[in-house]
C-alpha cells in the first residue's frame, strides 16, 4: 500500500467523493445479525455487544425487536439504561403491539418498517400501497405521542417503485422522521443499478437516506459504499456480515474501504475491529472465515487492509 | 465470458495433497471450460510429470519473467503461460521483460502479460506499457488491480477506455483486500471484458473475485446467458474440499445454510411465496431450504414445522411450545433441533 502514493493523483476523480462528507454508521448485529438462523444471543450477549459497538463509534445501534418476547425485552431494558453515546433504535413492523412493546422497554428511538414493494405488499401482507401508507401515519403518530424519535423502512425497495419510496419518504418527513431506510432486502442490486437509484434518489428523497444491503451475490460491501459515494448519508451493518442468508453488509469491509478508497470518514475506530469481531463471533458460536477481507487470517497474516 | 481460475494454484501454495490436484482440475471442468493458472516453479516442487495434451489446454504457467522460467514452463509443457511484472512509475517495461516475451515468442507459447500493478498507473500509461510490447507476439494483456486500489465504477471507466485501445483479449484481475473483488469484476464484465480471473469462494493470498458469485451474477442480475448452474454449491464445496478449506453456511450462492429461515417474518413470507426472501431458488445452486426453530421463530414456524410432521396445532400449543423453544435457544445459544421439538410437544400433550 506504500507504494501506491506516486500516481494517486492519477485516479483520483474516479476514487475521490467531491465533496468530503462524514458518513454515520447504524449497526443492526444485535437485530438482522442475529436474525441469521442458530443465532440466539442472550441478554448479556447483546449488553456486551451494544458496549462494544459503542466504543468502536458507531452512531446508532439497532438493538432488537422487543415484540418478540421476555428475552428480547429484557435485553433491550438493560441496553437502553446502559451509558451509550450512540442512539439506541427498537425494530418494529408498523402494529400497535411493537410500538408498544419498545415502549414498554424503554426505547426513545424507533424504528419502523413496512413494506413498500408490490410484491411485499400483495403476497405478503394481502393489502394495497394506501393500506400501508394510513398504517405507516398511524404508527408514527402512535411513536410520537410517547415522544420518540422516529426512523423508518421501506422493506424491499430495490424491488419497489420508486415513486412509492419517494411516497413514503415524503410522508416520514412529514411527520418529523429523522432518516428512511432503503432495504435491498434479497440483494438483488448491483454497483451499477446502485449508483443510478441513488444519483436520482438523493437529491428528490426530503429525508437522509438509509442504505441497508443484502450479500446474496456478494455485493453487499460494494453496493453500500457506492451508493454512499453518490451521496446517501448513512449505512446499515453488521459485524463480520452475519445476518439473514448469506449476511449483510460487514461493517469492517464497509469503513475500510471508506477510509481507505474513498476518504469518507465514518468516526469508526478501525483498530479494535478484531475484539469486536470477535466477541460477536464468540456468542454466535461461529468463525471468522479465513478468506474474508479485512479480519480473516489470510488477510490479517498479510496485513492487506490498513488496520 | 472465460473464467480463469485462481484455487488450484492457491490450493498449491497451501500445500495441497499432490493426488488431489487432478480431481480438482477434473472439478473445474464440470463446472465450465476453464483456463487454470498456475505457478510454474509451485508445479515443479510438486514433481509433476509434463503436461499432457488435455492438460495443455487446461492450464496456463504464470512465471515472474527470466529466461530461466520460459525454458521451465517450456519443458515442462506449458503452451500458454503468463508473464508478470510490476513496473516501476515511469519507467516503462524493464528489458529483462521484454527479452523473455522474445524468448517466449521464439518458443511459440502463447504469451499473456500481466501487470499486476496495473491500477497504480494512468490510462494512458498502461497504453503505453502494452504499446512497448505490441510487437512482441503478446495474445492476451492482463490488468490486474494488485493492490486492491479499484472500486467498480473506477474499474468500468478504465476497462471502458482500455476495451478501446489494446486490440488483444483484455483480461481483468481483481484483488480483495475491501471486499470489492466481485463487484469491480463487474465493472469490468460491463466493460466488456471477456476474462476475469475467479477462485471459488474467493480465495487467494489476497482475495479474488468469487466464481460461483460472478456466474451467479451473469445470470440473474446481468440476464446473460451462463453455464449450467444446478451443481454449483456441490462442486465448489469438492474443490475446496481438495485443499482442506471448509465453505462456510452463510458463504453466498453455494453456502449450506444460505437457505435457512429462521426469524417469524421471513419463514411466514416464504411460506407464502419464496420470492419474497429469496434472490433465487435453492435448486438454482443445487442447496435445499430449511426452516430452522430457534429464538426468532413465530407462529407461522412452528405450525409450519408440525405440519410437516402431519400435526395441526392448537393456538394455544403454538404459544407454549413458541416461549419454550426461544428459552432453550437463548440457553444453548443455538437453535432447537427437530427432535427437542417433537419431544418438547410430547411432553405437552402428556400434562
Amino acid at each position: 500500500m506504500e507504494n501506491v502514493s506516486i500516481k494517486d493523483d492519477t485516479l483520483k476523480g474516479y476514487m475521490v467523493m467531491k465533496d468530503k462528507r462524514s458518513i454515520r454508521i447504524v449497526d443492526t448485529t444485535l437485530r438482522d445479525g442475529e436474525q441469521s438462523p442458530g443465532i440466539a444471543f442472550s441478554a448479556q450477549d447483546k449488553l456486551n455487544i451494544a458496549t462494544a459497538l459503542d466504543e468502536v463509534g458507531v452512531a446508532f445501534i439497532e438493538a432488537g425487536v422487543p415484540i418478540m418476547g421476555e428475552e428480547e425485552q429484557q435485553a433491550m431494558r438493560l441496553i437502553v439504561s446502559a451509558p451509550l453515546h450512540a442512539q439506541v433504535i427498537a425494530w418494529n413492523r408498523a402494529l400497535q403491539e411493537d410500538i408498544l412493546a419498545s415502549v414498554a422497554c424503554g426505547c426513545s428511538f424507533l424504528h419502523i418498517s413496512v413494506p413498500v414493494s408490490d410484491l411485499h405488499i400483495q403476497q405478503k401482507i394481502h393489502k394495497s400501497r394506501e393500506w400501508v401508507m394510513s398504517r405507516l401515519k398511524e404508527s408514527i403518530e402512535l411513536a410520537k405521542s410517547f415522544g420518540c424519535t422516529v426512523s423508518v423502512g421501506a422493506e424491499d425497495a430495490s424491488r419497489a417503485d420508486m415513486e412509492f419510496f419517494l411516497q413514503v419518504a415524503d410522508q416520514a418527513a412529514k411527520m418529523d422522521a429523522v432518516h428512511i431506510r432503503y432495504a435491498d432486502t434479497v440483494g438483488c442490486l448491483t454497483p451499477f443499478t446502485t449508483h443510478d437509484i441513488f444519483t436520482r434518489l438523493v437529491p428528490r428523497c426530503p429525508l437522509p437516506i438509509e442504505v441497508h444491503m443484502h450479500n446474496d451475490f456478494g455485493l453487499a460491501t460494494a453496493n453500500t459504499v457506492v451508493a454512499l459515494d453518490a451521496g446517501v448519508a448513512l449505512a446499515s451493518t453488521t459485524i463480520s456480515g452475519i445476518g439473514e442468508r448469506a449476511g449483510n453488509a460487514g461493517m469492517e469491509e464497509v469503513v475500510t474501504a471508506l477510509h481507505g478508497r474513498y476518504e469518507i470518514d465514518t468516526g469508526i475506530d478501525v483498530r479494535i475491529f478484531g475484539n469486536l469481531s470477535e466477541l460477536v463471533m464468540k456468542a454466535s458460536n461461529r468463525s471468522v472465515y479465513p478468506y474474508m477481507p479485512v479480519l480473516g487470517s489470510v488477510f490479517l497474516e498479510n496485513k492487506l487492509t490498513a488496520i | 465470458m472465460i473464467w480463469v481460475d485462481q484455487t488450484v494454484n492457491e490450493g498449491l501454495r497451501i500445500g495441497m495433497d499432490k493426488g488431489k490436484i487432478e480431481a480438482m482440475v477434473e472439478l473445474l471442468q464440470n463446472i465450465q471450460e476453464m483456463v487454470i493458472d498456475i505457478r510454474v516453479t509451485t508445479w515443479q516442487q510438486y514433481s509433476m510429470p509434463p503436461l499432457n495434451r488435455v492438460q495443455q489446454k487446461q492450464l496456463r504457467g504464470i512465471i515472474n519473467g527470466t529466461l530461466e522460467e520460459v525454458e521451465l514452463a517450456y519443458t515442462m509443457g506449458f503452451r500458454d503461460v503468463v508473464l508478470t511484472c510490476s513496473p516501476h512509475p515511469g519507467e516503462g517495461l524493464a528489458n529483462q521483460v521484454k527479452a523473455t516475451l522474445l524468448a517466449a515468442q521464439k518458443r511459440e507459447v502463447n504469451m499473456a502479460l500481466c501487470i499486476e500493478n496495473a491500477s497504480n498507473f494512468s490510462i494512458e500509461e498502461v497504453e503505453g506499457l502494452w504499446r512497448d510490447v505490441s510487437t512482441m507476439g503478446v495474445t492476451t494483456f492482463i490488468y490486474s488491480d494488485g493492490n486492491s486500489r479499484l472500486n467498480p465504477l473506477s474499474t468500468f471507466k478504465i476497462l471502458t477506455s482500455l476495451v478501446g485501445r489494446i486490440p488483444v483479449d483484455l483480461e481483468f484481475h481483481s484483488h480483495n483486500a475491501y471486499g470489492l473483488a466481485t463487484a469491480n469484476a463487474v465493472g469490468a464484465m460491463e466493460a466488456g471484458v471477456e476474462r476475469i480471473a475467479t477462485a471459488v469462494a474467493g480465495v487467494g493470498l489476497q482475495g479474488h473475485t468469487a466464481l460461483e458469485e460472478v456466474i451467479m451474477i451473469q445470470k440473474r442480475l446481468l440476464g446473460e446467458k451462463t453455464v449450467a448452474t444446478e451443481n454449483l454449491s456441490r462442486y465448489c464445496t469438492q474443490i475446496l474440499g481438495a485443499i482442506g478449506i471448509e465453505i462456510p453456511g452463510t458463504k453466498a450462492i453455494i453456502g449450506q445454510d444460505i437457505f435457512a429461515h429462521e426469524s417469524g417474518i421471513h419463514v411466514d413470507g416464504v411460506l407464502k411465496n419464496p420470492q419474497l426472501y429469496e434472490a433465487f431458488s435453492p435448486e438454482e445452486v443445487g442447496l435445499q431450504r430449511k426452516f430452522v426453530i430457534g429464538k426468532h421463530s413465530g407462529t407461522a414456524s412452528i405450525q409450519a414445522k408440525f405440519r410437516q410432521w402431519n400435526v395441526v396445532l392448537s393456538a394455544m400449543d403454538t404459544q407454549f411450545l413458541l416461549k419454550q423453544v426461544r428459552n432453550l435457544a437463548v440457553t444453548q445459544k443455538k437453535s432447537v433441533d427437530d427432535d427437542i421439538l417433537w419431544k418438547m410437544y410430547q411432553l405437552r400433550m402428556i400434562h
